[in-house]
């Protein structure tokens, strides 16, 4: 233990030097209060203090006073000695901080079991220390998972009203989109029959209000087919927030990743024949079944070949596509990998990329829905999905899905309501 | 003669978009704008197709497919519907609908298809009850 000895008579500061070592202490000399002062709040491991009260400068007394007003976090016990043997002197001590007092001279067996009482007393307050710091420790973890989870519930309630939203846009939505749909189809068919009517009228109309016909003529059919082109947009926004906003977790089964991976590919085979893209697949032929919807999933898979199409698609010419589907699995979890070569993501947008309308292609080409809708049904699954930028260029997704409990009650009940 | 279509629909402009669509190729059309007025109609005047949205206040969908199934039992009714729930659509097919289409009828090629479905199964009724009578001592 380092113990401080303050003591302002030489020959008494090295005899209890002597009896510290030999008693198997690291002793700190000093012979002034200023000195031990400096001593003290420059090392906190300082455990004990044998502090002689009479010392020029600042005596026993104040220094004990300073260091109990100081806000040291380690125990220190001092054991004050002094000649003044009167009651109210060891009272005065005590009353500024003193742990102990001994009047001089000192007796050494007396000083030794002193010291060692000091240091059960500074071994105690050490373990309370340290359990207090740990408590510490803990109210703060609490509160911070408690933060965490209040955070996420936020999040989930403001993506359930987001869903409810959703939904009921998608419907008010579709209403008019139908007339104007409707009706844009009606007038092409009539259009033909327009079209002759009004060519006879124009040619027995004079010059100048031929021009005026001749472009209705022209301009008609162009605005119908922006008509068409506007409601097909619409019409796949509003299906994929149909799409967004619906739970169908009724239907979960057991399923098959690897079966999964090869019905997506058979719907998504002509684009990526198209691109010529080499496919290549690293099943594990063990995987065991995960519980969901096979559908739903396989709409992740659709989604994510389509999007790696359209990334290895910019690059063409330059690599050969190369699409790699790869399954795993651990005691709790089924993963599927799916990485591309194609031109990557921006690391600052990747965590832009599930948001509701993020897309990076051109405009009226994609809807922005496909990751986050994918994202919802890998959630709705209990599971995960992550992106990042492959090494060697390129995209991967990574899906991890809770694996299916054989006989789960929870798959029963689900397939009977 | 041609046929005369129902078309049930609380949206007015659909209503007109679909009586428009139809009038113009040669059907005869009848609009309500929702389940009561519809069966108002069915109860005066002779229908062959009812075109009806789900969704609508004062009797819905179902209910007016329930009360066809009931009272008019030949007719297939086609049910246009925005979104539609596993639970509506399983309802649909037991109340004899003959399809339902997802609005906004992106391509109307397919109501049409339906409503000719249902033209050419009612011909056939009717070839085979003039086969009937002809056979009659």
């Amino acid at each position: 233990m380092k113990v401080l000895v303050a003591e302002d008579d030489r020959v008494s500061l090295k005899v209890l030097e002597r009896f510290l070592e030999k008693w198997g202490h690291q002793p700190l000399t000093c012979e002034n209060g200023l000195d031990a002062w400096n001593l003290v709040s420059e090392q906190k491991d300082i455990e004990m203090g044998l502090v002689d009260w009479m010392m020029p400068g600042l005596d026993g007394l104040e220094l004990v006073r300073r260091i109990r007003s100081s806000e040291r976090s380690t125990p220190f016990h001092v054991i004050l000695i002094t000649a003044k043997s009167e009651k109210k002197d060891m009272l005065t001590a005590f009353e500024a901080g003193a742990d102990d007092f001994l009047v001089k001279p000192v007796d050494p067996m007396e000083l030794n079991s002193r010291i060692k009482v000091g240091s059960r007393l500074v071994e105690s307050q050490k373990q309370l220390y340290l359990k207090n710091v740990a408590l510490t420790k803990a109210v703060t973890e609490m509160e911070d998972l408690a933060e965490q989870r209040a955070r996420m519930l936020l999040h989930a309630d403001r993506l359930a009203s987001l869903g409810v939203l959703t939904a009921g846009i998608a419907h008010e939505i579709n209403n008019p989109t139908t007339f104007i749909s409707g009706n844009a189809q009606t007038l092409e068919r009539c259009w033909p029959l327009v079209e002759r009517t009004l060519k006879s009228k124009a040619e027995s109309t004079p010059e100048r209000d031929r021009r005026k016909i001749d472009l209705v003529l022209t301009e008609i059919p162009k605005m119908l087919s922006g008509i068409r082109n506007g409601v097909e947009r619409i019409s796949a926004i509003i299906n994929g927030l149909k799409t967004y906003s619906r739970k169908d977790r009724e239907h979960f089964e057991p399923v098959d990743l690897n079966q999964c991976v090869h019905r997506a590919l058979i719907l998504c085979g002509n684009r990526l024949n198209h691109l010529e893209a080499e496919v290549v697949l690293e099943l594990d032929t063990d995987l065991p079944n995960t519980r969901g919807n096979a559908q739903k999933l396989e709409q992740v898979l659709v989604n994510l070949i389509v999007n790696a199409a359209d990334a290895m698609e910019e690059l063409t010419g330059r690599v050969r596509p190369r699409l790699v589907f790869r399954t795993s699995f651990d005691p709790m979890h089924t993963e599927l990998t799916v990485t591309d070569n194609g031109v990557g993501i921006p690391p600052e947008k990747l965590p832009d990329i599930w948001n509701p309308f993020f897309t990076s292609k051109d405009v009226g080409k994609g809807t922005g829905l496909g990751l986050s809708i994918s994202q919802g049904i890998i959630e709705d699954h209990k599971g995960t999905i992550t992106a990042e930028n492959a090494a060697k260029g390129g995209t991967r997704f990574t899906i991890r899905l809770p694996k299916a409990v054989p006989d789960s009650t929870d798959d029963r009940e689900a397939g009977a309501s | 003669m041609s046929l005369i279509l129902l078309i049930v629909d609380d949206e007015e402009m659909i209503r007109d978009m679909l009586s428009r669509h139809f009038s113009l190729l040669d059907y005869d059309v009848m609009t309500a704008a929702n389940g009561r007025e519809a069966v108002r109609i069915l109860e005066t005047q002779r229908i062959d197709v009812v075109i009806t949205d789900v969704m609508m206040p004062d009797m819905n969908g179902i209910e007016l497919l329930r009360y066809i199934k009931e009272h008019n039992p030949t007719l297939r009714p086609i049910v246009i519907t925005g979104y539609v729930t596993l639970d509506n659509a399983l309802s649909c097919l037991r109340l004899g609908a003959e399809t339902f289409i997802f609005k906004p009828l992106q391509d109307l090629a397919e109501l049409e298809n339906a409503v000719n479905r249902i033209e050419e199964r009612l011909k056939n009724w009717q070839r085979k009850l003039r086969e009937l009578r002809g056979m009659k001592p």
